[in-house]
């Protein structure tokens, strides 16, 4: 035994060429992984001109804001305590991340937005409204304005509504407010949470989507058109109110309008498609799949758009994870004979979050990652053109 | 009473036995004596044929051990010194033809038969080398361990290696058997064949950083086994450095054809942890589709035979270098099993396959005495 293992010793050293003068292998598409602990929770992506920025958390108190290049290596990480983020945009002198702050003395939550430089050094935080607001969805507008998108539900509109509803509110980029008020936006009767995504029309109005948080109901997802500073002019109800309950959806802006994607409870759970112009909503469907899939975003291909949902369709019957699919369609939302149409995953489940477009073409997927044993990871999906890994 | 009646018992059981020996040491006796005699005559006219041959009446000497090499009266040293002193007589007698019988014989009857130059009358010798009295091949059997590490030619992870450990690699034992032949080609040149089984193994490890922290937890990440099995067909060329009568040190140079059977990380060697959680495991990995079927390997080996017999004990060291890949590089983003990707975030690096083993085994001559032309 001790001849072996000095046979096997001797042949470790002659043999052990060291990966570390190895340079790693670069592809242009890749899955990559990033862990600080094993509760990741992805929440956005933005591409960016020499990378990706990424928001995660990775605690019931603290996210993770990192930047990488273009092939996914990490070029920086920034740790934010005692917030929630929920969504991040690109600014000229930084970035401005929205998301839930969290009082450490009582744990109550409120909107907060928090300007960092390009190093993810943070250089403003805000916090907006009153108390138990939560933010969701920013953008900045052709007139350099940042729009907050969230959501409270503790009752603060004049008309004393006690449902959770939307609030809305303008800012410069160095976060000073522009509005004279945070705009309410209620559904009487009804809890709506507004998604994660939030455009300019071309005609100056805000675009959202919001889904319900109340469960076991007929839920109704609503397509709404503000113009900014001004009171809400939309408030169209999708897929005859048969949106699955507390599941977000997303919508994506077109070269005709806008298109939206949600889950919609029909013999389980179905991609729920619709498209709009100005407004209006001009189809809505069901894309009639046999397996269930739970639908969280859209981006648009070369002549259609592409949705990534998380589904159940397994060879093996028997299997009850979720992977991630990724779907184009054409730009009515019908299926294409040969779009793409892939699943990604393992035993565990992979959900995406996020799917952006690559500057090469390419499709960018940020999502979570759920092992058999539970833990969590982020994880960053970049394919090429036709939605592969090469 | 009693202990009068034990004692007559037990006489009456000496006397039966002592009846049964002498019973058949008659009953054989003469049949041992005979052939004891029988033999003694051939060894006798042997050693009178010698005699007769040394004072120079080589015309009795075939008279004389004729019928008992015919009825094969001598052991297998008389045997050999009856054929030998046969053959001189024939070519003193100059009876070619008999004397080519003769040594034919003599050398199908001992493959290790060889002059003695210093006192074998040329004749004698020259006639010896007119006939191949080398082995016609050899077959052997080889078996013994080895080790295997790969060779990383392009390192792939689902980890992000420009702000993390990388991955490292360690050989662990396996096995190889083999069934080898030789056939000799020119002096000290031999030509080898065999077929070959081996089983690989090497452990793959790695634990990445945390991007925040750029801590890496001990027992994180991925820890697998992988186990390859193949049959090879290697083609060497073998060279002995030096022949003795017991030793021979050679090296060898060649190739070995190898088509994999199975690779896989069994289900117990392999797991992902993250972040401290338990680790996730899963059923075994297969990993066949994911390596090239077929490769090449560059041998180069060293050893010393040791003569036992009609065949030699083999100690072999031997090196194996992969020239071609063993990773289908198409497989490293999307293997055969999306769970290595997905479940175990395992993205298998591109390498090629090096081992080093050490066998030993016995290998038989096998011997065809023929007149060369």
């Amino acid at each position: 035994m001790r001849i072996a293992f000095l046979y096997l010793y001797i042949f470790a050293i002659i043999s052990g060429c060291s990966l570390d003068n190895l340079e790693p292998s670069q592809t242009n598409t890749f899955l990559k992984f990033y862990s600080e602990t094993n509760e990741m929770e992805s929440k956005d992506l933005i591409v960016l001109n020499d990378g990706f920025l990424v928001l995660s958390t990775y605690s019931e108190s603290s996210s993770l804001l990192m930047k990488t290049d273009l092939l996914g290596n990490k070029l920086w990480a920034q740790s934010i305590n005692d917030f929630l983020g929920s969504s991040l945009v690109e600014i000229a002198d930084g970035y401005i991340l929205i998301g839930d702050g969290i009082n450490s003395d009582d744990d109550s939550t409120y909107m907060q937005l928090i300007k960092t430089d390009f190093d993810g050094g943070i250089n403003t935080t805000i916090q907006v409204g009153y108390g138990a607001q939560h933010g969701s969805a920013i953008m900045l507008s052709s007139t350099n304005e940042i729009i907050a998108l969230g959501y409270t539900s503790t009752g603060q509109l004049n008309d004393s509504n006690d449902s959770t509803y939307v609030i809305i509110n303008g800012y410069d980029t160095n976060l000073t407010k522009t509005w004279d008020e945070i705009r309410q936006y209620p559904v009487f009767g009804v809890d709506i949470i507004p998604s994660k995504s939030l455009y300019e029309s071309n005609n100056g109005k805000l675009n959202w989507i919001s889904y319900s948080s109340q469960d076991e109901i007929i839920t109704n997802t609503d397509l709404t058109a503000i113009s900014p500073d001004a009171a809400p002019v939309g408030n169209l109800p999708l897929f005859d109110q048969n949106s699955a309950a507390n599941f977000e959806g997303d919508l994506v802006k077109t070269s005709v309008g806008f298109a939206m994607v949600q889950t919609v409870a029909e013999n389980g759970f179905k991609i729920g498609i619709a498209t709009s112009i100005n407004g209006v909503v001009m189809d809505e469907f069901v894309i009639p799949l046999e397996f269930n899939s739970i639908v969280s975003s859209i981006t648009n291909t070369s002549n259609g758009l592409l949705i990534a949902a998380t589904s159940d369709n397994h060879e093996e019957r028997e299997r009850s994870d979720w992977n991630l699919l990724l779907l184009e369609v054409d730009i009515n939302g019908q299926a294409k004979t040969n779009g793409i149409n892939v699943s990604y995953g393992g035993d565990g489940d992979e959900i995406p979050v996020r799917i952006r477009n690559a500057k090469d073409g390419g499709y960018v997927v940020l999502g979570t990652s759920v092992n058999t044993k539970g833990a969590k990871q982020t994880f960053i999906l970049k394919t090429n053109k036709n939605g592969l890994l090469e | 009473m009693i202990l009068i009646k034990k004692k007559r018992v037990r006489m009456y059981k000496t006397k039966t036995f002592y009846s049964l020996i002498i019973f058949i040491l008659i009953g054989f006796s003469p049949s041992l004596l005979f052939a004891q005699e029988e033999k003694s005559d051939c060894v006798l006219n042997l050693e009178q044929a010698q005699s007769k041959y040394n004072q120079g009446r080589i015309q009795d000497v075939e008279s004389l051990i004729g019928d008992c090499l015919k009825e094969k009266g001598f052991d297998k040293a008389a045997q050999t010194q009856a054929l030998k002193l046969l053959t001189l007589s024939y070519l003193f007698l100059e009876e070619p033809e008999k004397a080519e019988k003769t040594m034919l014989q003599l050398l199908s009857h001992n493959h290790l038969f060889t002059v003695n130059t210093a006192i074998d009358p040329s004749e004698f010798i020259n006639l010896y080398n007119k006939f191949r009295h080398e082995p016609l091949y050899s077959i052997g059997i080889l078996g013994g361990l080895v080790t295997s590490n790969p060779i990383v030619t392009k390192l792939n992870s689902t980890q992000d290696l420009n702000n993390s450990n990388k991955q490292q690699y360690a050989p662990l034992l396996g096995f190889r058997i083999a069934v080898n032949a030789e056939y000799k080609l020119k002096d000290n040149i031999y030509a080898v064949a065999g077929l070959g089984f081996t089983s690989i193994k090497f452990q793959k490890t790695h634990t990445p950083t945390n991007p925040i922290s750029n801590i890496s937890i001990d027992g994180n990440g991925f820890d697998g086994i992988e186990l390859q099995t193949s049959v090879e067909l290697p083609l060497l060329i073998q060279y002995h450095i030096m022949q003795t009568n017991k030793l021979t040190p050679y090296v060898a140079l060649g190739v070995a054809p190898q088509l994999l059977l199975n690779a896989s990380y069994p289900g117990e060697t392999i797991k992902n942890t993250v972040g401290g959680s338990a680790p996730a495991t899963t059923q075994t990995i297969n990993l066949t589709q994911d390596r090239n079927s077929f490769n090449l390997y560059g041998v180069i080996a060293g050893g010393l035979k040791v003569r036992i017999n009609e065949g030699f004990f083999n100690v072999q060291l031997r090196y194996s270098y992969g020239i071609f890949n063993s990773t289908k590089e198409e497989s490293t983003l999307n293997p055969s099993n999306p769970n290595l990707l997905w479940d175990l975030s395992e993205s298998s690096d591109v390498f090629r396959l090096q081992d080093l083993s050490i066998a030993i085994g016995y290998t038989f001559d096998f011997y065809k005495p023929k007149k060369l032309r």
